[in-house]
């Protein structure tokens, strides 16, 4: 039994496709998160799971049963979906306890009945005693627990979602997702999960679905999307990490710019031996050590200190790549280094990154892509 | 017309901006010493010496607002202006804020064209207005000519409860369509949907408490504005003898023997009634905050009798705004009053007899009237923006809005009672009264783009070794000069527009091109009042030529409504 089946959906606005033929699945008690940039059809798909947009194409079970079709499209409060907002959603002119009690009022429940449900509920979320609070008297981190309530409240088949921490500061961040995290256990209902940052994808979900230009291109669990991203993109998408171009001669050897290297675990693609492939890198992945001692030779070209961690970047043989050296080491801009693989992923072929990438660190890749128009012109 | 005042009391006046904490100590840095000074004096002459004399008139001799009650005419006066204000706002409510929400929850064609014409009365002054339905529908006009409609009992408290109606359809429309965009749509409904509830409940649970505010202020807003109005009953009330408030203060000022007494206490009456009324709206208008900005429109299917609804406001418009206007044109260019306006019977010896003797002398005044509050104005507004919204600025802002936000009848009562010393008969003093009255106007976009500004740029280029005069001119002048445009143009075309200020203000050689209208349409002469009223029309139209081609302009002064616009 699926509590969320998505088959085929395609959601259009006007003439752009704003979902492509989207199908997945998220099982009871499980929670996928859908990681992709800005503009990639992420919170759309939770829009049309919710029936906040009609869907053009495509069927959307919940629990198995049909919510929405091209043809029909069940009303939004018969779908039994708890959603979370992005901005909250909060209602200005209620403070927090009617808030949470409103679906438990919809579900019929007497007033004095919901509103000491709501209190538990507010109490559960850490918010006892700002119950008779309205929205602009709570912070951020409030607000969106009260969201959560309000959520909790309706008991749901399925929780949505809708990046809920981006309106946040980094410090409150980790603390709702955990706090969400922990409430989802205690339901056991299943939940989708749409954010940007792929270190909150990973925190929170079972499962990763990542989304790119109305269409899904990987499928997988947080550590097996970070260990063997499909593609370049997604490479980018899922954490640090460089591009490194290279032969695979065997199972566990490689072959960099004519350096040949050794014992390297190898994930991916890798059907050797293949010439001529990618290898996407993770900064822990790589191992330094003084000149000549490792295959490869390199120049440390930047070194910032992130605490734990260094965040050195290597040059050498036209290549660039970044490692992550622990924070007690001595490495200055300058040094000479060797360098070598624990472990790589060879990409597919076919979405190769612009020539200039190779050395980017960023954690997440910000692809061109159309933004999704506003549906009323 | 009070559309500016409706963000003043929605408390819009700007969002309040987040350099108000932290910004503003370090946006000191950047003051030049001395605009206290003006701006204090300029309070105390144009605003707080002229309605603390009022007051203290009616404090000294309380017993005039009592004897209101023993003359039946003044009673009859307050019922009418009670009655004819409750049923205008209940009209404009009804057609302002209905078509507000239809172009915002319907897929409504044609939105951006309908919503120009819902606006047009605010171009159009309400006497011209006034004088356009009576020619379009009462007796010899062109509805008479041609269909043989002739609806003579708009003369009367009827007539005037519906033009005043149709003159506040802009601001009851203008703030619920803000409200809809700010607070109505998006996550609010989908979050209530989300938790269960069928949409007729979301509607009565969610969507109405989240607009109650702007309805409340919008009622407040048209409430006072109706009450206020002189152009309309003088055309419409005056003739049918149906006293109101603002006529019987006109015609006491005019023909009463009786001194001074009677308009005081009457203006006195209806700054009580203002204040009253946005003291007890504003404690609910500004209540909640502003709601998300992140959220997705909601999607809306079209259905066939969206474009009914289209039909019914195009229609609306046609009757109120385009036929009489084209009721006013024929009777300005049929060559003998009363003719059917047949091509054989025009002529435009009106149009040219509208251009001579009291006509062009009357514009000529009215505009310089007009370019000097605009200008003078503006420089006010900048210097009363640059004290900012903290410590006395707030207060100092405060006191500019009220003689805006109480009738014009009031202020040029007060200011009568100050200056009529000095100035009596002269231009100067119907300048003084303009400069009081429409501070406000310009002093709320200048505030609102003041405010939004960060004074980072300023302080950048301090530290690049400018001057605080230098910084200013090249970080924030450029930042706020639309805002001073559109609050120039604004208060030039309410000047333009006025009528009962200067009614009250004038003597024989200083009309105003209001004043030369109203006397023309008292003197009976209905043709040359039309033409001139024409002139007057075409004038404005052109002023606001910016205005309707701009839409950052429109945005600035709130004008803008729905998405699409």
């Amino acid at each position: 039994m699926t509590a969320l089946s998505v088959d085929r959906l395609v959601v259009r606005y006007g003439a752009v496709s704003a979902l492509d033929g989207i199908s997945l699945q998220v099982g009871r008690g499980e929670v996928l998160a859908v990681l992709g940039p800005s503009g990639s059809g992420k919170t759309t798909l939770l829009n049309a799971v919710a029936g906040f947009v009609p869907i053009s194409g495509g069927e959307i079970r919940i629990d198995d049963m049909l919510v929405a079709s091209g043809r029909r499209s069940l009303p939004i409060e018969q779908r039994g979906v708890g959603v979370v907002f992005q901005s909250y959603g909060l209602w200005p002119h209620m403070d927090a306890l009617d808030t949470v009690a409103y679906p438990l009022r919809r579900q019929g429940m007497d007033k004095a009945e919901a509103r000491a449900r709501a209190a538990e509920l507010l109490e559960r979320v850490g918010l006892a005693g700002l119950e008779h609070r309205r929205p602009n008297l709570l912070s951020g981190g409030q607000q969106q627990r009260v969201g959560l309530a309000r959520a909790l409240a309706r008991k749901p088949r399925l929780f949505l979602f809708d990046e809920p921490t981006a309106n946040l500061d980094s410090g409150l961040r980790a603390g709702l997702q955990s706090q969400i995290r922990k409430q989802l256990e205690r339901t056991e209902a299943a939940a989708v999960y749409v954010t940007h940052d792929p270190v909150e994808a990973f925190a929170v979900s079972d499962r990763i679905a990542a989304i790119r230009d109305a269409h899904l291109v990987q499928v997988a669990t947080a550590k097996e999307i970070y260990a063997h991203p499909a593609d370049a993109w997604i490479a980018r998408l899922t954490g640090p990490c460089s591009l490194v171009d290279a032969d695979v001669l065997d199972a566990s050897t490689v072959r960099i710019g004519g350096a040949v290297v050794r014992d390297v675990i190898l994930g991916g693609a890798a059907q050797p031996p293949r010439n001529d492939v990618s290898l996407a890198v993770r900064p822990e992945w790589i191992r330094l050590d003084a000149p000549g001692a490792l295959p490869l030779d390199a120049t440390v070209e930047a070194v910032a200190f992130a605490g734990a961690e260094v965040v050195c970047t290597l040059a050498g043989g036209g290549r660039s790549v970044v490692v992550h050296v622990p924070g007690s080491t001595d490495i200055r801009t300058g040094d000479r280094v060797s360098w070598g693989l624990t472990r790589a992923c060879v990409l597919s072929p076919g979405t190769q990154p612009p020539v200039d990438d190779t050395a980017s660190a960023h954690p997440v890749a910000s692809p061109t892509e159309p933004a999704v128009p506003t549906a009323r012109p | 017309m009070t559309l500016p005042t409706a963000q003043l009391a929605e408390g819009q006046v700007g969002p309040h901006p987040v350099s108000a904490s932290g910004a503003a100590p370090r946006s000191r840095m950047l003051r030049v010493g001395g605009e206290w000074t003006v701006v204090l004096v300029g309070v105390a002459v144009l605003v707080a010496w002229p309605i603390g004399r009022m007051l203290y008139e009616v404090i000294a001799a309380p017993s005039i607002i009592a004897d209101l009650w023993n003359e039946s005419q003044m009673t009859a006066a307050i019922e009418g202006t009670v009655v004819t204000s409750v049923g205008g706002t209940v009209l404009a409510l009804i057609i302002g804020g209905g078509s507000a929400v239809a172009f915002w929850r319907l897929r409504v064609p044609a939105q951006a064209v309908l919503a120009g014409g819902l606006l047009l009365p605010i171009l159009i002054p309400p006497f011209v207005s006034a004088l356009s339905v009576t020619q379009a529908y009462t007796a010899a006009g062109l509805a008479q000519h041609l269909v043989g409609l002739q609806m003579n009992w708009l003369f009367g408290a009827v007539g005037t409860t519906i033009l005043l109606g149709v003159q506040q359809v802009p601001i009851a429309f203008l703030i619920i369509a803000a409200a809809t965009r700010t607070r109505g749509s998006g996550d609010a409904e989908r979050a209530a949907r989300a938790s269960g509830a069928p949409p007729w409940t979301t509607l009565w649970t969610i969507t109405f408490p989240l607009l109650r505010p702007a309805i409340i202020a919008a009622t407040a807003l048209c409430f006072i504005s109706c009450a206020s109005d002189f152009g309309v009953p003088a055309v419409l009330a005056i003739p049918a003898r149906y006293p109101t408030i603002t006529t019987e203060i006109y015609q006491a000022m005019s023909f009463s023997t009786n001194g001074l007494a009677d308009p005081i206490a009457l203006s006195a009456l209806l700054i009580v009634a203002a204040l009253i009324v946005f003291a007890v709206t504003s404690r609910f208008a500004t209540a909640g905050v502003a709601a998300n900005r992140h959220t997705t429109p909601l999607v809306i299917r079209r259905r066939p009798w969206h474009t009914a609804v289209a039909v019914l406001i195009g229609l609306y418009i046609f009757v109120v705004s385009v036929f009489p206007l084209l009721g006013l044109i024929s009777i300005a260019i049929t060559k003998v009053y009363g003719e059917s306006p047949v091509p054989a019977h025009w002529s435009f010896d009106h149009l040219a007899t509208a251009l001579q003797g009291d006509a062009i002398s009357g514009f000529l005044r009215s505009l310089l009237l007009a370019v000097l509050a605009a200008t003078l104005l503006v420089v006010a507004g900048v210097l009363a923006g640059r004290l900012g919204l903290r410590r006395g600025g707030r207060a100092l802002g405060a006191l500019i809005a009220v003689p805006y936000a109480v009738p014009g009848s009031a202020v040029a009562i007060a200011i009568l009672l100050t200056f009529s010393k000095f100035l009596y008969g002269t231009i100067a003093i119907i300048l003084v009264a303009y400069l009081s009255r429409f501070w406000a106007l310009a002093q709320q976009p200048i505030s609102a783009a003041l405010s939004q500004l960060s004074p980072d740029p300023a302080l950048a280029a301090r530290a690049s070794g400018a001057s605080a005069w230098r910084a200013w001119w090249v970080s924030v002048w450029p930042a706020i000069r639309p805002s001073m445009l559109a609050a120039w143009l604004l208060v030039f075309l309410y000047s333009l527009h006025e009528l009962t200020v200067s009614s009250l203000l004038y003597v024989p050689g200083t009309e105003t091109i209001g004043v030369v209208v109203l006397n023309a349409e008292e003197g009976g002469d209905l043709a040359t009042t039309s033409a001139i009223a024409l002139w007057l029309t075409i004038v404005i139209l052109l002023c606001a030529v910016p205005l309707i081609v701009s839409r950052r302009l429109r945005s600035i002064l709130g004008f803008s409504s729905g998405g699409s616009w």
